[in-house]
Order: C-alpha cells, then structure tokens, then sequence
C-alpha cells in the first residue's frame, strides 16, 4: 500500500483529503505544521507528499525546500495546494522544489487523477 | 492786396507825403526868409542893379533846385513811411489774427485754462469761460476775485503744488482734489508749467486743468471693487486652505480604509473560501459514493449544493479580481507556457458541461503554441468566454478557435447561442451589466465575467471584442501578444 503524507493545519481539509485518499486505497500520515512535515517526510519515507502552502511556522515552500536538501536519492513527488489569491502561485512552488501543484478547493471528482498522475 | 489795404495805402502815402509836404515847406520858409534875409541886406548894402541879377543868378536857380528837391524828397520820405508804416500795420494784423485765433481756441476748448501769481494765496490772472464753468462761477471776474487757494480742498494740496511747481518747473496730469463753488468735488487733472523772465525767475502759472472726477470716482469704485475682491479671494484661499487641511485628514482616513479594505478582502478572502473548501469537498465526497450509497434525490439536492458552492466560490473570486484591479493590485505573473495545453485544458473542464447540454464543443489551434504572458490569467479570460458560451447556447455547437499571428495569439468563442441585442451590445464589457432575455430563466452569474475578462485583457496587453447576432449566435474574440511587455500607464 503506498503511503502518502499529507502536511495540512486545517482539520477539515485535512479530514477531506483523508478521505477521499483513504477511500482510494492508500494509507495516509498526516502532519499539522511544516516543522511536523519535514519531519516525518524524512523518518516515513512517503510515495507523495500533499502540501499545503499556507501553513503556520515555516510555510510549505520552506518545508519542500528541506525536504528537497535533506534528500539523498530520488525525490518524493511533492503537490501543493497554492490558493487562488496567490500571484504566482505554480511558479513559487515548483521553484521551491515541488513536483506540481493542485489550486484549492479540493474537488473530490477531479482530485485523485491529478495526484495519480505523479505517483 | 485787397482793396481795402489798396486804399489804406494810397491814403497812407498821400497822408505822409503831405505831411513832408508841410515840414519841408515849413523849411523852405525858413530858408527863404534866409534869402530873403539876405536880400535885405543886399538892397541896403549893394548896388540895385544887381539886386535883379542876384535874384535870377542866385535865387531862381537855387529856389527851383530847392523845390524840385523838396517835392522829390517829399515824394519818397512819403513813400518810405507809408511802407514802414503799412508793414508794421501787417504785423499787428497778424499778431491780432493770431491773437484772435488762440483766443477763439481757449474761449471754445472743453478744458480749463489759466494762468496764476505765485504765492501760498495765489490769484488768477487769466482763466478761459470752460474753467469758469467747470467751478461753477457765474464769471471770469468772479473767479478772478478769488484766492487760487480757495479752490483747493486742503490747503496742504496747495503747498505741495507749489513746492513741486518750484522744484521742477511743472506738473503733469497732477490729480488734485478740489472745490467747486457750491462746495461738491472736483478731481482736477492739473498739467502747469512754471513761467520764468529772463532772470530765470517764477512769474506765474500757465496751466490746463481737466474735469476727471467721473473717471476718478469709477476708479475709486473699481478700487474698492478691487479691494472686496482681494478680501473675497483671502477669504476663500483660507477657507480653502481649511478645506485643503480638512482633505488631508480624509486622504489619510481613506488611505487607512483603503489599506483596512485590502486587509479584509485578504482575510475574507481566505476566510470565505475555507469553509467552501469543506462544503465542494465533502459534497464532492459525499455525491462520489466515498461515504456511502445515496438515494437519487440526495444526488440530486446535493448537487444543487454543490453547484451553488461553486457559484459562491467563482463570485467570491471574482469580487476579489475586482477589487484588486480597481485599486491596481494584480499581481501579474508572467512566464513562458503552452497555450495549446491551457487550450486542451479548458477544453477538458467544459466537456461535462457541454455534454449536458448536448452540445458540441470543437477545438482548433496549433499543436504547440508558446507564449509568455499570466497563464492562470489567460485561462481565466478564456474560461470566461466559453463559459458564457455555454451557458446561453441552447443547442448547436460551440467553437474555439486559436490563430497565431505576426506578434500576438487570437483566440475566438464562437457559439450559436441566443445572441446578443444591438443595443445591449454596449452593456456587455461593464461590471455588474446583466443582460436579461424575455422569456429566459435568468442564467446564474456575477455580472462580472466579462468586465473582468476586459480589464485583465487590457493589463495583458490584448483587446477583447464582441460580434453578434440576436437570435443567431456571438462570436468573442480575445487577442494577447505573444510576449507581454509591460505597459506604463
């Protein structure tokens, strides 16, 4: 079972993304802050990260880029969820290291083919 | 020489001759008695014979020379006088004409002319009737009579005149405030000159005076006008300099409103989209059957519920684009991308929509089309469009057409929809401007696709244009520059 790690401060959105990955078939860690996901990103070793991009301490542009340098060999796929009012948004993110982005809101229909797509 | 003068003449000549006439006779009296005198003496003394041969000797000769001489110079002393005479006489003619002509010229000129002694006092010698009538005297001897001083307002006027007078020999246009005989104002322009004698001494005055005191008092009025109008512009400048203050004040307000606003639509922003996240997400999950088997009619509701969501999101958006592009605030993020994938994609995200509605939706464009311009903002002019198309197109086909050209890309939205009305067609790029057909469930919106689709369009460097047919069918074409260049507005 592929494990993807979802780094998200809101509960419900976490909940959600949970959710429809869980129903998916995969299993899924989940961390609260950046600090948390960098964290586990290095211990669990996942298939794919979901990253949020606002996040309270470090952002998740800050908490890719250590992955992104903690990394030995290959690299994990990397999502960020950027929002709407972010100028630049796709742009910050794949220069901070991540391999694509999702904009929010989450569409269930829509989600896992996008995620699917980079595992 | 007119007949009169001719006859002067002959009467001046004839005059003087017999006037030489009488003298030289009285002379020739004279010297007769003389030879007489010394016929006496010859008749006593002498022989008598040659008392008859000295007269015709001595006397007749003499006597005739004498006489003949007398007359000739009687001739031309009368003559030379009645010619000295008569010049002298054209002379005074002249000097009287001349005279007469300058008197005629003071007597019937508009303006007042005299001519006064010195001293603090002074007396007129010399006025003309229009200075008489400009003070209001019944006659020159009247104001003759009077002290030049009496026509002065203030005597102190007087000794200025006076001092300026004798300083620096004359005055010009000199606005002096004098009294007429019963007591009212006059402004007299005064020009006068200081007349000297050979020692170079001040005899008297000569000078014009002028009645200006209509011309003063319209001055005066001006002046005071003038004034009013001074006070009137301070009282305004301070007012307005208050008012200035009082801008200053609200500039600051508004600019802490402004920067207030744009910390709320941030904040509200993200705080309205957060719980429509849940809402899309979990009617998303929920209508996928992850949670568990629904009946027909929760699909049903729940995907009302899902689609108002989504309107809600797309107004919460755009309301955001609005306020950003009102206060120039778009960010714009340009970079290099494929339009064909964008193209592809939009295409992709109305294939549900269209197919609902059984709707043909075409593509034409090249296979790669490199631009550099704001993607996301790109996608949302185009999104906009065919969005617009698909929603008012009932049945028929909706075509999208990417053209490259020489330096910019032109994409158009064709559809067979309802058409717009030719006088609707004005309202179609303002925000808010909704366009409502008789007999038409009103369509859900903002009222603010196309409004923004033009701003961003414009920011973008492009042009966005309508053509259309009521009944028929529109057609939206949308052109972007190949590469975005900045534009300083």
């Amino acid at each position: 079972m592929k494990k993807i790690l979802v780094v998200e401060d809101n509960e419900i959105n976490m909940y959600l993304s949970c959710s429809i990955l869980k129903s998916s078939g995969y299993e899924v860690i989940e961390a609260r802050s950046g600090e948390e996901g960098v964290e586990l990103a290095i211990k669990e070793k996942p298939d794919l990260i979901i990253m949020d991009i606002q996040l309270p301490g470090i952002d998740g542009l800050e908490a890719t880029k250590r992955i992104r340098e903690s990394e030995a060999d290959g690299e994990i796929p990397i999502i960020a969820l950027t929002s709407y009012v972010m100028a630049g948004g796709k742009k910050k993110a794949l220069k901070a290291g991540c391999t694509g982005y999702i904009e929010k809101p989450i569409n269930p229909e829509t989600f896992m083919g996008e995620i699917e797509k980079y595992l | 020489m007119n007949k009169l003068t001719k006859n002067k003449t002959t009467v001046l000549v004839l005059t003087s001759a017999i006037l030489f006439g009488i003298i030289f006779w009285i002379l020739d009296g004279i010297l007769n008695f003389y030879f007489f005198r010394e016929y006496l003496r010859f008749m006593i003394f002498q022989r008598p014979e040659t008392l008859l041969e000295s007269i015709v000797t001595n006397i007749s000769f003499h006597a005739l020379f004498v006489r003949i001489s007398f007359l000739v110079a009687c001739v031309i002393a009368g003559v030379l006088t009645a010619i000295f005479i008569n010049r002298q006489k054209k002379v005074e003619e002249a000097l009287r004409e001349s005279e007469e002509k300058y008197r005629t010229l003071t007597e019937n000129v508009n303006v007042g002319i005299y001519r006064n002694t010195l001293g603090p006092e002074g007396k007129f010698t010399e006025v003309n009737p229009a200075f008489v009538k400009m003070f209001g005297y019944k006659s020159r001897k009247e104001l003759l009579s009077i002290n030049v001083a009496d026509l002065y307002q203030t005597p102190k006027d007087r000794k200025k005149f006076n001092k300026k007078m004798l300083s620096e020999g004359f005055v010009m246009g000199e606005k002096l405030q004098l009294i007429k005989k019963d007591g009212t104002l006059l402004i007299g322009s005064v020009s006068a000159v200081a007349v000297k004698d050979e020692k170079g001494k001040v005899q008297h005055y000569d000078g014009i005076v002028e009645d200006v005191t209509e011309l003063w008092q319209a001055g005066e009025e001006l002046k005071k006008y003038h004034e009013h109008l001074e006070e009137l512009v301070k009282k305004r400048t301070s007012e307005l300099e208050g008012k200035t203050g009082e801008l200053e004040q609200a500039n600051i307000r508004l600019q802490e409103l402004d920067r207030l606003k744009s910390m709320f639509i941030a904040s509200m922003s993200h705080e309205l989209r957060t719980p429509l996240n849940s809402i899309i997400g979990f009617t998303g999950i929920i209508l996928q059957g992850i949670s568990g088997e629904i009946t027909e009619d929760q699909r049903k509701e729940l995907t009302m519920v899902k689609n108002s969501a989504n309107h809600l999101l797309t107004l919460i958006n755009d309301v955001i684009d609005v306020s950003k592009i009102e206060t120039d605030r778009v960010e714009l993020f340009i970079e290099e991308f494929n339009l064909a994938d964008l193209m592809q994609g939009v295409k992709e995200s109305f294939k549900v929509a269209a197919d609902e509605k059984d709707l043909k939706l075409s593509l034409e464009m090249p296979e790669r089309l490199i631009i550099k311009s704001d993607e996301r903002r790109v996608k949302q002019v185009i999104m906009n469009l065919v969005s617009n198309a698909v929603k008012f197109t009932d049945r028929g086909e909706i075509e999208i057409k990417v053209r490259k050209e020489d330096k910019r890309v032109e994409v158009s939205v064709t559809d067979t929809g309802i058409g717009i009305k030719k006088e609707d067609m004005k309202k179609l790029f303002k925000q808010f401007s909704r366009i409502y057909v008789e007999g038409r469930p009103v369509t859900e919106g903002t009222g603010l696709g196309l409004y923004l689709s033009k701003k961003i369009v414009d920011l973008l460097g492009g042009q966005i244009k309508a053509e259309s047919e009521f009944g028929k069918g529109s057609m939206f074409t949308s052109t972007f520059p190949l590469e975005y260049r900045e534009v300083k507005v």
